[in-house]
């Protein structure tokens, strides 16, 4: 990789740095979400093979983390109460085991159209060990996939930000991105601060000292945590919110707008949280389906007003909801009893 | 052992007294010593995923700062 290639990449007014921050964010998209979902324009895709920033994609992809987090979530919620407590106590593996069978079931689909979106007509034949990959089926409801794509779509906004905001530190700049109200880069301004100018100072040091390239890398390995510091919260925010979305769709579809739900706050939830899910300190609020959706998100609203919503009340948030059938009642650690 | 913990919103700790602070860092730690050992059930699933796409991002990470680095100090700097 050299400045020479970065500048066939490089959009109109972008630095080396910012085409180099933005094609590795890209790239990992394409890596974590799948090709589909990571807004790369087919030709990009093949000069970033072609660059040795992509490795070509020959192989189906598995399903992202997306689509796993939904098949759980609609698998737990249309599990019968007494599988439900079985369930809870399983570990990864029982999940990863439980969600391979009920692919293996599944009966292929009739009409493929809009699932398979064939990307490779558009290549220049001679580009063969840069074959876009086609996108693969889902067997998701039409609700479902709207959600699916959407948390694809914050993900990806998300990220693109992110690789923003880290090819403007690198190059000196400082950029603040904020979303609905809230930091989405880092919340304490003077830590932040404090770590642009050890990279500028590390930087200078090791253009000005001759350092080797390996010597820098281990320079800034504090942006690298921080970083990924960044994206964790994103990932775990996006993932939860797309579990509770899987399980009240799949609620609604059982029990229609009057499907009874839960939230059970995590073990270790904010006093937020507790305020908010909780009815009394051992039995979870339980509200309507038609009433979940009516309290919309807390996007943007203060602390104060926040109400019990589907999303996340706030970033990290990993409460998780729950369908209450009719004639039970969850408990604080989400098992259902028969009332 | 030093933690450091930050604010999952702007402004949540303003409100806490240095013994509320206490307890609500004594949870934090707790909550990261949990995330180290498997908790079962569906909470596992979203924890799993988010740390899986955190490893290959912090992986891609280390890749752009390697060519940073690479570049900046064998190409030159602008």
């Amino acid at each position: 990789m050299n400045k020479r290639t970065l500048s066939k990449l490089a959009k109109a007014g972008e630095t080396w740095v910012q085409t180099l921050a933005r094609l590795h964010h890209q790239a990992y998209l394409v890596e974590a979400l799948g090709y589909e979902h990571s807004g790369v324009p087919p030709a990009e895709f093949l000069q970033m093979v072609d660059a040795g920033i992509l490795q070509p994609i020959t192989e189906p992809r598995p399903a992202n983390p997306f689509e796993e987090v939904i098949e759980a979530g609609a698998g737990y919620a249309k599990a019968r109460p007494e599988e439900l407590s079985e369930m809870r106590t399983w570990d990864t593996f029982a999940w990863k085991k439980y969600l391979r069978r009920q692919r293996l079931r599944r009966k292929p689909l009739e009409t493929e159209h809009d699932m398979i979106v064939d990307l490779s007509t558009d290549f220049d034949a001679a580009h063969h060990r840069g074959r876009v990959p086609k996108a693969r089926r889902l067997d998701m409801s039409p609700q479902q996939k709207r959600a699916y794509n959407q948390a694809m779509e914050r993900a990806g906004i998300y990220c693109k930000r992110l690789g923003e905001d880290i090819g403007a530190e690198l190059i000196g700049k400082q950029p603040e991105v904020w979303e609905g109200g809230q930091l989405l880069t880092g919340g304490d301004e003077a830590l932040r601060r404090k770590r642009l100018e050890k990279i500028r100072r590390k930087t200078a040091e090791a253009v000005e000292k001759n350092w080797t390239p390996a010597q820098l890398k281990e320079a800034l390995q504090a942006e690298v945590i921080e970083a990924t510091r960044n994206w964790m919260r994103v990932a775990t925010t996006e993932l939860q919110a797309v579990f509770n979305e899987a399980v009240f769709l799949t609620g609604v579809e059982k029990y229609g707008l009057q499907a009874r739900l839960a939230k059970i706050p995590e073990t270790t939830a904010c006093d937020s949280c507790l305020g908010l899910y909780l009815e009394t300190p051992d039995l979870p609020l339980v509200m309507s389906a038609a009433d979940w959706l009516r309290n919309g998100t807390n996007v943007g609203v203060p602390r104060a007003n926040w109400k019990a919503t589907l999303f996340p009340a706030h970033p990290n948030c990993r409460c998780s909801q729950l369908v209450v059938p009719p004639g039970f009642l969850p408990d604080r650690s989400g098992n259902l009893t028969a009332i | 052992m030093k933690v450091r913990i930050e604010e999952s919103f702007p402004g949540e700790f303003s409100g806490y007294t240095p013994a509320g602070m206490q307890r609500r860092a004594d949870v934090v730690i707790q909550k990261a010593v949990s995330d180290q050992f498997p908790r079962g059930g569906e909470v596992d699933v979203v924890s799993t995923e988010a740390h899986s796409m955190a490893a290959l991002y912090e992986h891609r990470m280390q890749q752009l700062i390697h060519d940073f680095a690479q570049i900046l100090l064998e190409d030159g700097v602008e």
